[in-house]
């Protein structure tokens, strides 16, 4: 299984579409640093069930059991936050940037590793 | 300053803490755990004293996530929607799934001791084995559960809500 912080975090996405009907997109979220060794895979999912909370990165810990070396972050934000974020009203913390997006796939086959 | 704002305060502190902890991958998962169920008991304990309940009496007893948990997110998710429970109420039903997963993570809380498991202490497990916090899976995996990452969400936003709601300046 490809181990690398990428196969890990789409692995992750593909996760969150499964076990969150509500969420149509997600966000990667690049840091400044974010090849260094210790740099967790960060993520801003648009959950239409989520509450209007503002930006509020949630941490969790390496999950060997399901194959995640890595520490990850997650940022849940409703759709109208979203629009926000990407209009600047709405600030990320501070040097992490909106990365590439993955929407929901069509079928049931995952977005591609 | 207030028992209601104290409460709140430290419960944000726990947050944060447990944060820290996650960082590290090599940290067993009882100690950050274990924030999280301190966190969760002092945000109940915020909740319950803002409602009038005397302090003294909160300060002796552990057991309230299961009761008030669900509580403080069903009341966080009527002042975002404005009305009852809409389509969030798979929120609320997740949220005391983990309320009382979260109880029982204190050893004080023992499902009347049909669940001695705890973060904190060793205890005996099936067939006389001694178990430890930092060895035992707790099976918790807000991370990989429908409402997880929510739930973590709103115990913070309930945080720092008490905490504005309860400092002075903003009386």
């Amino acid at each position: 299984m490809d181990r690398s912080k990428d196969a890990v975090m789409k692995r992750l996405i593909n996760a969150h579409f499964d076990i969150e009907p509500d969420i149509d997109l997600i966000v990667e979220l690049v840091g400044a640093d974010e090849h260094g060794r210790d740099e967790s895979i960060k993520l801003l999912e648009v959950n239409r069930s989520t509450t209007t909370d503002g930006i509020r990165p949630i941490h969790f810990g390496a999950d060997a059991a399901h194959d995640i070396p890595f520490p990850s972050i997650i940022v849940e934000v409703t759709p109208a936050e979203f629009a926000r974020v990407k209009s600047e009203e709405l600030a990320l913390p501070e040097g992490w940037q909106l990365g590439r997006q993955f929407h929901r796939p069509a079928m049931a086959q995952g977005i591609k590793s | 300053m207030s028992w209601p704002l104290a409460y709140a305060k430290q419960a944000r502190a726990d947050l944060i803490a447990r944060n820290r902890l996650l960082e590290r991958a090599d940290l067993p998962q009882c100690h950050q755990l274990h924030f999280l169920q301190m966190a969760c008991e002092k945000l109940c304990k915020a909740h319950l004293c803002g409602s009038g309940v005397d302090a003294e009496v909160l300060r002796r007893s552990h057991a309230f996530v299961e009761s008030v948990l669900p509580v403080i997110v069903r009341e966080h998710l009527a002042r975002q929607t404005g009305q009852a429970l809409t389509n969030r109420g798979w929120v609320y039903r997740a949220s005391k799934q983990y309320a009382r997963q979260i109880e029982r993570l204190a050893p004080a809380v023992t499902g009347g001791g049909s669940v001695p498991s705890n973060c904190e202490y060793p205890w005996t497990g099936p067939e006389g084995a001694v178990i430890v916090p930092a060895e035992h899976n707790f099976r918790f995996d807000f991370l990989h559960e429908r409402g997880g990452r929510t739930l973590l969400k709103i115990i913070g936003a309930v945080a720092d809500r008490l905490i504005h709601l309860h400092s002075p300046q903003a009386s």
